[in-house]
């Protein structure tokens, strides 16, 4: 099914690891220089910036050909034919990514925009023919799961799998499928599924091309596993979809399970992420434990908000401290040696807007203070109502 | 893991004796939480200050201003001595501390220090309550900690200070917003106080000062320049005038990126050039008003639109071979 570019795929993401062994000085420069003249790559911008800033270019395209073409068909009027244009419009966007595809462009940036546009088409045309939510949705998972299989784009299997959440959901909530109250259950089956699913898959080394898009599928089931069971979401979702209302001493039905995952799956991300050196399940476990600490203050405020951010600092600090201690002189296992593949980069950004927005609010504030002080007293000097 | 290096070997790239290296280095299996470590670290210091300062806030009346100006000058004098016995002194290169945990104390103290000065001035009422001495006084000791300390953390706090000193706040938030510059004072202002850095990095790079902040320093310069100029852009007097300063700073860093290899540099520089050029066309299709070409217009934008695409994909190029070649 892939066509002969999945080895050029291939190759751009073996030099991708060649790149990371350079970096660990296992292998010489001049070997990874060589071997990428012999070996052509796909035109890839690893860089997201550029990429993003090409996927804008690639949508401006989009839609100056969309009105573009609009001119001429505007004797096509009526329902059916609008249906029927996003159908005209679905195949000209299949061709486009085709061609575009062939010409090696892999995830440059205007290639997303135009894979991403072929789900959307599809959906927007299938939508207006039968004004059927269920078909919409079900169109949009199959169009975009086509997408990341031919064209291995992450972006659509993000939005296949939303998709897939939608579609259950709305199956169960408006259509009544099985009683609603079992959702949450449903979802974080379908979480484990899904994680199952891309583990078997990606155990074979035939689908290394689909490395990221594999990834992208166990990050969002690992998300879509504490969303679905994370006490604020499900009661907030309840009183949404399901239109509960609670008096004040009533709770959500299983509320004791919820309370028990909001903290048990994030503590099992993070042991499960360092045992088995695995940084996904880390990374989201601890951004899980933070969202657990947030959904219980925000129902049971037991602290006020001073002594609790005093403490919270105070015990994480003493935490990390400890850990830092007691981890600081291995060189097996989990370490506090620098890693030379990980890129500190990320944090280092979102270190400094976090500085940037904290440390403004204070001078700005003091900033203001002038003009409620001196403003009225000097301005009206001379030339007040008084005379 | 070891699936992808036996591919790697099969197909070449690397030697057996090189796959044999690399699994043998997995099989120690290292994990490295250093960055996640750190970064905690920092959010428990981010979280600790923020709860001082709500606790300074509410209880300004009961516990008295005396007792909490000591509290905060002893607390703030400690760290200083620890942050001054644990430094390797002042150096013109990069300095690091043994422990990287001191970066942190460094930037809990300069945080510490700024609320110091300005909670100060507050409680002493100097000529009025001018606050902008305390932030002017603010950004120095923040710019004095970060230079002598190397922190880049602190000199991005310094930085914003002063810019708050000038009457911009330099904030993302703001930026999202939309509401830096309301009005022509403060467009002039954000321009000059941009080439204030411009030449500050100049002077450091010329002093060999700290040479590795300029990377932050000239990443203000650039978006606080190039947004001036859009605010200025958007006035109907001298829009001609702040495009022209526009094409000049756009320029000025498509140099520097090449120089510092700065992708992001380069995006953003390319980025501003493209909304610069397009509102350009813009002002003259409104100025010379030909409203009975629309049409033809419309028909002609998928071509200028694939007509960028190709020049940017040019443009990328460009910069990955010039900067390949400097290597």
């Amino acid at each position: 099914m892939i066509a002969s570019n999945s080895d050029k795929i291939q190759n751009h993401f073996l030099i991708e690891e060649m790149e990371n062994l350079v970096v660990q000085e296992f292998v010489s420069k001049e070997q990874l220089n060589e071997i990428k003249k012999n070996n052509p790559a796909t035109k890839t911008n690893s860089n997201i910036l550029i990429r993003i800033a090409f996927f804008l270019l690639g949508n401006f395209l989009i839609s100056s050909i969309c009105g573009f073409l609009a001119l001429f068909l505007s004797f096509i009027d009526g329902q059916n034919g609008f249906g029927v244009l996003f159908l005209l419009a679905t195949i000209g966007w299949i061709f486009a990514t085709e061609f575009i595809y062939k010409q090696n462009y892999f995830a440059y940036g205007f290639d997303d925009s135009l894979i991403l546009s072929i789900p959307i088409c599809a959906c927007i045309s299938i939508g207006i023919f039968t004004e059927d939510v269920i078909a919409t949705l079900f169109v949009l998972v199959i169009a975009a799961s086509f997408c990341s299989a031919r064209y291995v784009h992450v972006p659509s299997t993000f939005f296949a799998q939303i998709g897939l959440v939608f579609l259950i959901g709305y199956s169960i909530t408006k259509k009544d499928v099985i009683p609603s109250a079992y959702l949450p259950l449903v979802l974080f089956l379908l979480s484990i599924m899904l994680y199952f699913f891309q583990k078997s898959i990606s155990k074979n080394i035939k689908y290394f091309i689909y490395k990221n898009v594999l990834k992208s599928v166990k990050i969002f089931s690992l998300v879509l596993g504490y969303a679905s069971l994370n006490y604020y979401a499900v009661r907030e979702l309840s009183e949404v979809l399901l239109g509960f209302h609670l008096a004040p001493n009533e709770d959500i039905p299983l509320a004791s399970l919820f309370y028990f995952a909001t903290f048990a799956i994030p503590l099992f991300y993070i042991f499960y992420g360092l045992k088995q050196k695995d940084r996904t399940f880390f990374w989201i476990g601890l951004l899980a434990l933070a969202l657990g600490f947030a959904t219980i203050r925000y129902y049971h405020a037991i602290l006020p908000l001073e002594i609790a951010l005093i403490s919270g600092g105070s015990i994480l600090f003493v935490i990390v401290y400890f850990s830092i201690k007691k981890i600081k002189d291995k060189t097996t296992g989990v370490t506090f040696n620098e890693d030379k593949n990980l890129n500190p980069m990320a944090f280092d950004v979102v270190k400094n807007l976090l500085i940037n927005i904290n440390v403004n609010q204070t001078v700005t504030t003091n900033e203001d203070s002038p003009m409620e002080f001196g403003g009225g007293g000097f301005s009206g000097g001379g030339s007040g109502g008084n005379f | 893991m070891e699936e992808i290096f036996n591919l790697l070997a099969s197909k070449k790239f690397i030697t057996q004796e090189q796959n044999n290296a690399v699994n043998e280095y997995q099989k120690r299996g290292l994990f490295s939480v250093r960055n996640e470590l750190l970064f905690l670290i920092y959010i428990s210091i981010l979280l600790f200050t923020t709860g001082v300062g709500v606790v300074i806030y509410d209880n300004i009346d009961t516990i008295g201003h005396s007792i909490l100006l000591i509290l905060l000058a002893i607390t703030t004098t400690i760290c200083f001595y620890f942050c001054y016995k644990k430094s390797k002194g002042f150096s013109k290169s990069e300095v690091t501390f043994d422990n990287p945990l001191y970066d942190y104390l460094v930037l809990f103290t300069a945080i510490l220090t700024c609320t110091l000065i300005g909670y100060f001035q507050y409680n002493l009422n100097f000529q009025n309550s001018n606050y902008s001495i305390a932030t002017l006084v603010s950004a120095v000791v923040s710019l004095g900690i970060a230079y002598f300390f190397d922190n880049k953390s602190v000199l991005v706090i310094g930085i914003t200070a002063l810019a708050s000193f000038v009457g911009l706040s330099l904030n993302v938030m703001t930026v999202f917003e939309n509401n830096i510059f309301d009005d022509n004072r403060l467009i002039v202002a954000g321009l000059l106080f941009g080439v204030f850095l411009l030449v500050w990095q100049l002077f450091s790079e010329k002093k060999s000062v700290k040479v590795h902040f300029s990377f932050a320093i000239l990443t203000f310069a650039l978006h606080l320049l190039a947004l001036s100029c859009f605010a200025g852009v958007f006035q109907d007097l001298y829009w001609v005038f702040y495009l022209l300063i526009l094409a000049c700073v756009v320029y000025f860093f498509y140099k520097k990126s090449i120089e510092y290899k700065a992708v992001s540099w380069y995006v953003f520089s390319l980025f501003y050039g493209y909304v610069g050029f397009n509102i350009l066309i813009f002002r003259i299709l409104d100025l010379i008003d030909i409203f009975q070409i629309f049409e033809f217009l419309t028909i002609l934008t998928p071509f200028y639109v694939i007509g960028s695409i190709v020049l940017f994909i040019k443009m990328i190029k460009n910069f990955k071979k010039k900067t390949n070649d400097s290597e």
